[in-house]
């Protein structure tokens, strides 16, 4: 297991619902959010996994849970074999040096007021790896790397003069210069210029091959995933309904929403539009999930089993998965 | 139905010198036809929408050519004038129904006021049109009294849609009017349009940045590129044979799930800066094929077999 840089065991999210006062001497019950509700996967180092769904699918707070910026409701969280669920202080920080984040916003996620510089200088501070001189010399060698270049111009420029595409190499950089073994990339490229984004995808696998480190890719776009990712796994309001690598999710998607999800995006090189698995609706609300199969009220396949029972996650071939009572035996 | 003759739109900017957002573009609509307008950020496509509404100003302003509709021209018609072309005979749906609906208001009242604004009918006429028309966009009436906070994304748009069609325009545009839902509630938006359109005959200008979703959705289309129309024609030749260096680059750097293998190439450079755009044609510093030519003047629009390109590859005199 030495190869394993994560492990997620069960890991549940539930954020209670705020209520007002008077609601709750009406109903008198808390209810909660089930974002994330008892997912496991692992991944090795130097892997990519994307995470796709849709909005509400808690594909966004399951890179929080294992970042660590939300504390899970329970399950278990494994880095490189350390438990981590429960870590606080000092020693989450210490774990936190290997482990970065790249935002989709990238207008929101660097602070306007500090420089380039100082901005992607900052996580060398905050883990004592290093400062003044040297620290700039690390910084300007990672603006280069990232693109950013003449370096020491950069520097001194702050994110209101640079372009979506240069900010976005700018959290690239902040990510990097830690030298991390594993990093949550939540849809970085969506804001991103299409003419631009497969240079920011580039940039991610550069990194990739250099630092052998892991990314965990959450994507609401499937062809991105496709494109970047070895694994994929597929959450719908909380679970994990497929996953497996990524050659064998595209040729043989079997969860119903996997395949739904698959026709339904745009191809442009045909000049039509290919054969729909429709769904009916939009995702229900994570506060009343469905009973048994939480997909059954869109399925076009339900029957009464997927309205009773829950369907387990089952191997169907080698590392393929798929929680579907159509594929259990 | 809907033809733009050298349309120009120009912002005025309190730091910086103006910029001509839309300059010069030229294409047309024709009666129950969906056309997309596609386009990176900054290429002038919303504001070739916005333009078609009349509704740049106060800092934008039509700085020439001709907007003309079933014959008339709508530049020189006044705003009050315009009161009448909007929501009558053009209408606009939004990328973000959340903002652009009232959060205060019950949707059936949102369509109900939205129609005696403009009609004079009982109150108990435009409550039937307005459960009429929630049907047309596959909305249960018994959602009527509603506010937009009770309903998914995908509903708030098809309520957008509705109301967009109150009146019974000719013509909807509908501005990046799927960005904001997911992927298959996107594809029910798509499908609607496609049966209003085929339903009531209205024409559908969709804008957007994704061009394989226009590539799909769309019979016609023009692609945009700082301020200018690259290539206009049927979205089928687009996507079989794209003629626009820019067109066939972007389609190189998009990912293509039905293809193996595929390897992205980004363009190389940024998007121009309008208010200084680069001199000959404004995309020869990111083209591969860019000659001297490209870097001294403008392309003109040429036309191959009914499809418009403005590139200076494509002219009999250049080959």
């Amino acid at each position: 297991m030495t190869n394993t840089i994560l492990q997620v065991k069960n890991l549940r999210k539930h954020f209670p619902v705020t209520k007002s006062f008077l609601e709750r001497l009406i109903s008198g019950e808390t209810e909660f959010i089930r974002a994330v509700d008892g997912i496991s996967f692992h991944m090795k180092k130097g892997e990519i996994l994307s995470l796709v769904g849709e909005s509400g699918s808690g594909k966004t707070t399951t890179g929080k849970l294992v970042l660590r910026l939300y504390k899970p409701t329970s399950g278990k969280i494994l880095f490189k074999g350390r438990d981590i669920t429960h870590l606080e202080g000092e020693e989450l920080r210490s774990i936190r040096r290997h482990m970065q984040v790249i935002y989709q916003d990238p207008y929101a996620s660097l602070n306007p007021r500090m420089k380039i510089g100082d901005i992607v200088k900052d996580p060398l501070e905050v883990h004592g790896i290093a400062s003044g001189r040297e620290a700039k010399e690390m910084v300007l060698d990672v603006l280069e790397e990232v693109g950013l270049s003449p370096s020491d111009r950069f520097y001194d420029l702050y994110p209101r003069n640079l372009s979506g595409g240069q900010r976005q190499r700018v959290a690239i950089a902040r990510a990097m210069i830690t030298k991390p073994e594993f990093v949550v990339a939540d849809e970085p490229v969506s804001m991103i210029d299409v003419s631009l984004r497969a240079s920011i995808l580039e940039l991610m696998l550069k990194f990739r091959e250099e630092l052998n480190l892991a990314y965990l890719f959450i994507t609401h776009d499937l062809a991105v995933a496709k494109y970047i990712s070895n694994r994929i796994a597929i959450m719908y309001l909380g679970k994990i309904v497929e996953k497996g690598p990524t050659e064998i999710m595209f040729s043989k998607p079997l969860h119903p929403y996997t395949r739904a999800l698959m026709s339904a995006i745009p191809v442009p090189t045909l000049g039509g539009r290919r054969e729909r698995l429709k769904l009916k609706g939009e995702i229900p609300s994570p506060i009343n999930v469905p009973s048994g199969c939480r997909f059954h009220t869109r399925c076009p396949y339900a029957e009464d089993i997927c309205i009773k029972k829950e369907p387990e996650l089952v191997e169907v071939s080698s590392g393929h998965l798929v929680a579907c009572h159509f594929y259990s035996s | 139905m809907l033809k733009v003759e050298n349309l120009s739109v120009r912002y005025m900017q309190r730091f910086s010198p103006p910029v001509l957002a839309v300059d010069r573009v030229n294409f047309q609509v024709e009666e129950g036809e969906m056309v997309g307008l596609v386009g990176e950020s900054g290429s002038g496509k919303s504001t070739l929408g916005l333009a078609i509404m009349k509704l740049v100003s106060p800092s934008g302003k039509i700085v020439g050519g001709r907007i003309l509709l079933n014959g008339r021209d709508l530049v020189p018609l006044s705003e009050k004038e315009m009161r009448f072309v909007r929501g009558r005979e053009i209408s606009m749906v939004f990328q973000d129904p959340m903002t652009s609906l009232d959060p205060l208001m019950r949707i059936g009242d949102h369509l109900i006021e939205t129609i005696l604004t403009h009609e004079k009918i009982s109150k108990k006429e435009a409550k039937e049109r307005a459960i009429k028309l929630l049907q047309d966009v596959g909305i249960s009436p018994d959602r009527f009294y509603d506010y937009p906070h009770q309903m998914s994304g995908g509903m708030r748009q098809r309520v957008m849609i509705a109301l967009a069609l109150a009146l019974n325009p000719k013509l909807v545009i509908a501005d990046e009017p799927t960005t904001a839902l997911d992927v298959i509630v996107q594809d029910q938006i798509i499908d609607l349009f496609k049966n209003l359109r085929n339903q009531f005959r209205v024409a559908i200008v969709m804008i957007s940045h994704d061009l394989a979703l226009e590539l799909e959705a769309t019979e016609k289309m023009a692609v945009m590129y700082g301020g200018w129309i690259m290539e206009f024609s049927r979205s089928v030749d687009i996507a079989k044979d794209p003629l626009h260096p820019y067109t066939k680059a972007l389609l190189k750097a998009i990912p293509n799930i039905e293809l193996n293998d595929q390897k992205l190439i980004s363009i190389p450079g940024h998007p121009p800066d309008l208010s200084n755009p680069p001199k000959g044609c404004r995309f020869h510093p990111r083209c591969p094929y860019a000659e001297d030519l490209c870097r001294e003047k403008e392309p003109p629009v040429h036309v191959i077999d009914g499809r418009y390109v403005k590139c200076w590859l494509f002219g009999s005199d250049r080959r």
